[in-house]
């Protein structure tokens, strides 16, 4: 009787054991798996809950005016100026990563090491790694990446410097300038292109950053960083340097819509923060909208349903903001009231989903609904 | 746990699961303890936490749970099974004819609960409200040692 209990109570632990431990450090299988367990009774049970929450769930809501496509915000921002010799080829940006992202466009599109990356009036980096219909962007910031730079001295004359990047926790330093002179501080730092370059580039003058000087000359720590100003923009789409365009432009990776509807608006345990909706399809999806807005990012799915993280400050935070006063896109913290915020990239949810203004209601968890992924 | 109780229990725990997203909208809904939890503390009793049944119902609990939460059902069972296991710790612990100690083992026995429902909020990056936890805990407790009042004391033998 005695063994037997032990037994038991061993079994029971370890049992507890490997649930705490998936509980604690999640493997996404295990926990699909888990989720697919419970799956039947939540379709059975769970619009039951709903229902039984309250009849707004099935409130027809007002559609809220269309926001620019943060697509459209960006072509208008990221167009470089027109260069003699070069052709701009726009490339979706894939992934981001704090000194490099990858790119749509590869070898079909005639990309190659080496070819200089810009967004509007910014030099970004090079392509570094060219696969067939992808490439990796590497920025100035890369460790031991060598940028020319061209400066402003203080007699106003053009000086030459070299930027050598420090990775992704220091701003590059800045070396090798042209003895003449010292340079201007708190000055734009140019892209100096190199000789194999088309020669227009130079003309153009694309930013890198802005020189800044830390430290004391005295005490002997004094030097000079390039202060990196990468566009926000830039997180979306990047255009290449080309010699001609080619046949076949970067593949756009088009979102998957469907419709939806609501099930439950609040969660048990977490209240307003989550909320769960029905795709008429099973698919990855990436987020929920409704009334033209971001009604929730997806984060967890279990077959059809989706719980969805419902738009807050932190979702806000974390995205972007376009200001249409002074038609720049801007961290959300510097944003104004007017400004129109839209998602950043998230799991499978395409970047740019509108959330709308800081002014407006909160969006209500109600029908048509829409999940979208990339 | 016999037929007669399982016959009882399973349509009051289908129904909590149904309710417990309502519990939580309605004004002070968020202090309540969790009703699915409650039902097993009240359906298995402290010495059969280690029989079969029980964790078989501590399975059918948690999932039942998953019905109103995003909470992952890993996390559930673990803090189901953990919260029963505590309760049992705390009750070898604490004699349960006093107040005070059933208070403080209904407040114990719900932490593992809600430290797993704060490791999935942390993993959804979620905020799980710390005011709000404290209150369920207390809200437990009180229940526990309310519901669980020891019947009273036999009458002093009458001696010739």
């Amino acid at each position: 009787m005695g063994a037997d209990r032990t037994r038991r109570v061993l079994g029971m632990l370890g049992l507890l054991s490997l649930c705490a431990l998936q509980a604690l450090w999640p493997h996404p299988s295990v926990e699909a798996w888990g989720r697919w367990l419970t799956q039947p009774l939540g379709m059975g049970l769970r619009p039951l809950a709903g229902w039984f929450l309250g009849p707004s769930v099935h409130a027809a809501g007002p559609t809220r005016a269309l926001l620019p496509s943060i697509a459209e915000l960006e072509r208008r921002l990221g167009s470089p100026p027109s260069v003699a010799g070069v052709a701009w080829l726009e490339a979706p940006v894939l992934s981001r990563a704090e000194v490099d992202f990858q790119i749509s466009g590869g070898l079909a599109q005639g990309f190659f090491p080496g070819l200089p990356v810009v967004f509007g009036g910014s030099y970004l980096g090079r392509l570094e790694t060219v696969e067939e219909d992808r490439s990796w962007v590497v920025l100035a910031s890369a460790a031991d990446r060598r940028t020319g730079l061209a400066l402003v001295g203080e007699d106003g004359g053009a000086l030459s410097a070299l930027a050598i990047g420090r990775g992704r926790h220091q701003s590059p330093v800045i070396a090798y300038i042209g003895p003449r002179t010292d340079p201007v501080p708190d000055a734009p730092a140019l892209w100096r292109p190199r000789q194999e370059d088309p020669p227009g580039l130079a003309r153009a003058g694309f930013e890198v950053g802005w020189l800044r000087e830390l430290g004391d000359l005295a005490r002997g720590d004094f030097h000079r960083i390039l202060d990196l100003r990468l566009p926000l923009g830039a997180g979306g789409r990047v255009w290449v340097a080309v010699g001609a365009v080619p046949a076949n432009l970067p593949r756009v990776s088009r979102a998957n819509r469907g419709p939806a509807r609501p099930v439950l608006r609040r969660d048990a345990v977490f209240g307003d923060a989550v909320a769960c909706a029905i795709a008429a399809s099973k698919y990855p999806w990436g987020a929920v909208l409704a009334q033209n807005r971001v009604a929730g990012l997806v984060i967890a799915q279990e077959g059809r349903q989706l719980w969805v993280l419902r738009p807050g400050p932190v979702l806000r935070a974390e995205g972007l903001a376009w200001d249409p006063d002074s038609q720049r896109l801007l961290d959300p913290a510097d944003a104004g009231e007017h400004a129109l915020h839209y998602t950043s990239r998230w799991e499978s949810a395409p970047r740019g989903l509108p959330l709308g203004t800081l002014a407006e209601a909160p969006v209500a968890w109600v029908e048509p609904m829409q999940v979208v992924a990339e | 746990m016999n037929s007669i109780r399982l016959a009882i229990l399973i349509p009051v725990a289908l129904f909590a699961a149904v309710a417990q997203p309502t519990l939580r909208s309605i004004p002070l809904g968020g202090c309540f303890p969790d009703l699915l939890f409650l039902l097993l503390l009240f359906a298995v009793p402290i010495p059969r936490v280690t029989e079969g049944r029980t964790l078989l119902f501590v399975f059918f609990l948690g999932s039942l749970r998953c019905v109103g939460t995003v909470v992952s059902p890993f996390a559930t069972w673990a803090g189901f099974g953990s919260g029963l296991l505590a309760r049992s710790f705390a009750a070898s612990l604490l004699r349960q004819d006093r107040f005070i100690s059933r208070f403080l083992t209904g407040c114990f026995s719900v932490l593992p609960v809600l430290f797993f429902d704060r490791i999935s909020a942390t993993h959804f990056g979620l905020v799980h409200e710390t005011p709000l936890a404290i209150w369920q805990i207390a809200a437990t407790g009180l229940l526990w040692s309310l519901a669980l009042a020891p019947p009273p004391l036999p009458g002093r033998a009458r001696t010739a």
